[in-house]
C-alpha cells in the first residue's frame, strides 16, 4: 500500500466509523426517547410534550446518514436475476457491467445534487424552528440531506474506483493467460 | 398517455431489468420524465425530505430493529421448544413445529427474513437427523416466512398505512385471519405430503410417552417461553387498548426484546446487540433512499395524471369489481416475482388506491390484499428474497428448494389470497369488531 492509499484509507475509515457511530447512537437514542415517553406517561405521570418531536428529528437525522452507511455496505436492493444470467461465466463482462451500473448511479445522483443544494440554501436562508422543540432548527436536517447525499456520492465513487481496479486486474489476468 | 410518462415508465422497467439498484431506478426515471415534459426538479428535495419526516416510518424502523435483536436474544429457541411441545406428535409434526414457530415469530418480528434467519439454523439440521430432507424443511420454512408479514405487527402493513393514510391498527389486524388460514393450510398440506420427503433417520426424536408427560412438557416449555411471548402480547394489547401509538409499541418491542435477551435469557451480548444495530441500519438506509426517491417518482406520476389514466384504463376494460381485483392480484404477483416488497408498496399503492376507491373497495381490505400479495412475492421465484436467504442458511441449492415451495404456493398461498380478495369478511370482520366501523369504513 502506498502512503497516499494509507492517508486516503484512513480518511475513509474515519468517515465510515463516524457514520456507523452516528447512525447507531441515533437509532438507540430515538428508541430510548420514545420509550421514555411511554414511561413518563404511565409510570411518572409526567408527559414531556417535546420528546416525540425531538425523537422524530433524531430519527430523520440518522436515517439520512444511514443512506450513506448502506451505500458503502452495498445494501441497496436491485433485481439482479437477469444481470447474473447475462454475465454468468464471463468475469470481464461481469466486471464491466458492475462498473457501468455504478457509473449510472453516480450520474443520476449528480443530477440531484444541485437540486439538493438549492434546498439547502433555502433552508439556510429561511430557518424553521420546531413547534414544540423551539431551540431545534429543522433547517439543520434539510442541510444534512444535501451532505448525506454528498457522502452517498463519495461512497459510490469509492466503489466505482474499486470496481474499475478489479476490472483492470481481471483483464490483465485474462491477457496473461492468453499469452501463455 | 403522455410521452413523458411513457419514457419514465419505460426507463423504470429497463432500469429494473438491467439490475440497477431500485433507488437509482426511481431517481433516473424521475429525471427522464422531467426532461421530456420540461418540468422543474425543484420539488424533488422537499418531497424526499417530507417522505422520511414521518412517525409511521419510525415505527417501521423499530419493528425492523426488534426483529434483528430477536435473532440474537435466545427467544427463537424457546418458541421452537413450545411449538415442538404443541404439535410435535402430529404426523409430520416436526415440520409443523417450524410453521407454528413462524406464526409466533411473525407476531414478534413483523417481517419475513428474521423468521427464516432464526428458524432455519435451528430446525433444518435437527430435522435432518430425524429423517426430514433438508430441501423440504428449508422449503417449508421459507414458505412459512411470509406469515411474518400477515401476523401483526407487520412492516409492509405499516408501509401501506404510510402511503395510503389508513389506520395502522385496522390494517395490522386485517391480515390476521388470512394468516391463520394460511398456517392451517400449510400444516394440512405438510401432513399429507411430508412422507414423500423423508429419508432414513439417524436419530429418533424424544417425545413424551404419555398424555400427562405431554401436558407437563407443554407447561414447562410455555413457562420458559412466557418472556418471549410477552413481547407480542405487550405490543398488540398496547396498540389495540389505545395505550401506545404504533411507534411507541415499536420502541417498547425493542426495549423488551433487548431486556429479555440481556437479562432474562442472558444470551445476548453487547457485541451481538451492536451487530443487530448495524444490520438494522443497512435496511433502514435502503428504505430511506427507496422511500424518498420512490415517493418523488410516484408523486410525479400522479401529478402527470398517471393514477387517473390508470383508473380510466382499468375501468375501461371492465367495471366488474371482481375482475379488477383479480387483475390487481395478477399485477402484484407478477411484480412480486421480480421486485422486493417495499418498492412494490411505494410504487403501486398510490396508483391502486384511486381504482379501489372508484370501485368501492374498502381501503383496509385493499391493504390486506396488497400485504398478502407482497408476502407471496417474497416466496415466489425467480426473485424471492426468502429463497435467496434460505438457500444460503440451509446450504440447499436454489433449484432444490423451489419445488416443495411451489406445492405450498399453489395449494395454499394462492387459494388463501383469492379467499382474502373475494371474501372481505375475512379481513374486515376482526378490525370492525375491535375498532368499530367508523375506523374501518363501510364494506
Amino acid at each position: 500500500m502506498t502512503r497516499r492509499d494509507g492517508v486516503w484509507g484512513a480518511i475513509l475509515g474515519f468517515i465510515r466509523s463516524a457514520e456507523t457511530a452516528l447512525c447507531g447512537v441515533g437509532l438507540i437514542l430515538t428508541t430510548l426517547l420514545i420509550f421514555a415517553q411511554v414511561v413518563n406517561r404511565y409510570l411518572l405521570h409526567f408527559e414531556i410534550m417535546f420528546l416525540n418531536d425531538l425523537a422524530l428529528y433524531t430519527f430523520i437525522g440518522f436515517m439520512l446518514v444511514a443512506a450513506a452507511y448502506t451505500t458503502w455496505n452495498e445494501g441497496h436492493v436491485a433485481v439482479d436475476v437477469f444481470r447474473e444470467r447475462m454475465v454468468r461465466g464471463r468475469p470481464v463482462a461481469a466486471g464491466a457491467y458492475r462498473v457501468v451500473l455504478v457509473l449510472l448511479a453516480i450520474f443520476t445522483l449528480c443530477l440531484l445534487l444541485p437540486v439538493a443544494y438549492g434546498f439547502m440554501q433555502r433552508a439556510i436562508q429561511y430557518p424553521q424552528y420546531g413547534t414544540l422543540v423551539r431551540w431545534f432548527n429543522e433547517s439543520w436536517l434539510q442541510i444534512l440531506l444535501f451532505w448525506s447525499l454528498l457522502f452517498v456520492l463519495l461512497h459510490l465513487l469509492v466503489i466505482a474506483w474499486r470496481d474499475i481496479g478489479n476490472l483492470v486486474q481481471t483483464i490483465r489476468a485474462g491477457s496473461r493467460k492468453e499469452g501463455r | 398517455m403522455e410521452a413523458g410518462l411513457v419514457v419514465g415508465l419505460s426507463l423504470f422497467f429497463l432500469g429494473i431489468l438491467i439490475g440497477l439498484p431500485l433507488c437509482w431506478v426511481f431517481l433516473g426515471s424521475t429525471f427522464a420524465t422531467l426532461f421530456i415534459i420540461k418540468g422543474s426538479p425543484a420539488f424533488m428535495a422537499g418531497t424526499f425530505y417530507h417522505a422520511i419526516n414521518n412517525y409511521v416510518l419510525m415505527a417501521i424502523a423499530f419493528f425492523i430493529f426488534a426483529g434483528s435483536l430477536l435473532s440474537v436474544s435466545g427467544i427463537a429457541d424457546r418458541i421452537v421448544r413450545l411449538s415442538y411441545a404443541l404439535v410435535g406428535r402430529i404426523p409430520g409434526g416436526l415440520v409443523d413445529v417450524g410453521i407454528v414457530a413462524a406464526v409466533f415469530m411473525g407476531a414478534l418480528t413483523g417481517s419475513s427474513l428474521p423468521v427464516i434467519g432464526a428458524l432455519i439454523p435451528l430446525l433444518v439440521p435437527r430435522l435432518e437427523r430425524y429423517g426430514y430432507r433438508r430441501d423440504y424443511t428449508a422449503g417449508v420454512l421459507c414458505s412459512s416466512s411470509f406469515l411474518g408479514y400477515l401476523i401483526p405487527p407487520s412492516v409492509p402493513g405499516l408501509l401501506y398505512c404510510l402511503v395510503a393514510q389508513q389506520s395502522v391498527a385496522a390494517v395490522f389486524v386485517s391480515t390476521l385471519i388470512p394468516g391463520l388460514i394460511l398456517a392451517f393450510g400449510y400444516i394440512l398440506v405438510n401432513t399429507v405430503i411430508c412422507r414423500r420427503y423423508m429419508q432414513p433417520a439417524k436419530d429418533i426424536p424424544v417425545l413424551p410417552a404419555t398424555f400427562g408427560e405431554s401436558v407437563a412438557e407443554i407447561g414447562r416449555s410455555f413457562y420458559s417461553a412466557i418472556p418471549a411471548l410477552g413481547c407480542p402480547f405487550v405490543v398488540l394489547v398496547g396498540i389495540y387498548a389505545g395505550i401506545f401509538t404504533p411507534n411507541e409499541a415499536g420502541a417498547v418491542a425493542v426495549v423488551y426484546t433487548a431486556a429479555v435477551g440481556l437479562w432474562v435469557y442472558r444470551e445476548m451480548t453487547v457485541k451481538s446487540m451492536w451487530g443487530s444495530v448495524k444490520s438494522t441500519l443497512v435496511t433502514l438506509g435502503m428504505i430511506t433512499l427507496l422511500l424518498g426517491f420512490g415517493t418523488v417518482f410516484t408523486r410525479l406520476l400522479i401529478r402527470e395524471g398517471m393514477a387517473q389514466a390508470m383508473t380510466d384504463f382499468v375501468l375501461g376494460i371492465s367495471q366488474n369489481r371482481y375482475a379488477i381485483l383479480l387483475m390487481m392480484n395478477i399485477l402484484l404477483l407478477i411484480l412480486g416475482m421480480f421486485i422486493d416488497g417495499i418498492p412494490i408498496l411505494i410504487i403501486t399503492v398510490p396508483l391502486l388506491v384511486p381504482i379501489a376507491q372508484a370501485l368501492g373497495v374498502n381501503l383496509v381490505h385493499l391493504g390486506a390484499i396488497i400485504v398478502f400479495n407482497v408476502g407471496l412475492g417474497v416466496v415466489t421465484p425467480p426473485y424471492a428474497i426468502s429463497i435467496f436467504v434460505g438457500t444460503r442458511l440451509a446450504e440447499v441449492p436454489y433449484a432444490k428448494l423451489v419445488p416443495p415451495m411451489m406445492i405450498y404456493l399453489f395449494l395454499v398461498g394462492v387459494p388463501t389470497l383469492l379467499l382474502t380478495t373475494y371474501i372481505p369478511w375475512l379481513s374486515l370482520w376482526l378490525p370492525t369488531l375491535i375498532l368499530g366501523r367508523q375506523v374501518v369504513g363501510a364494506w
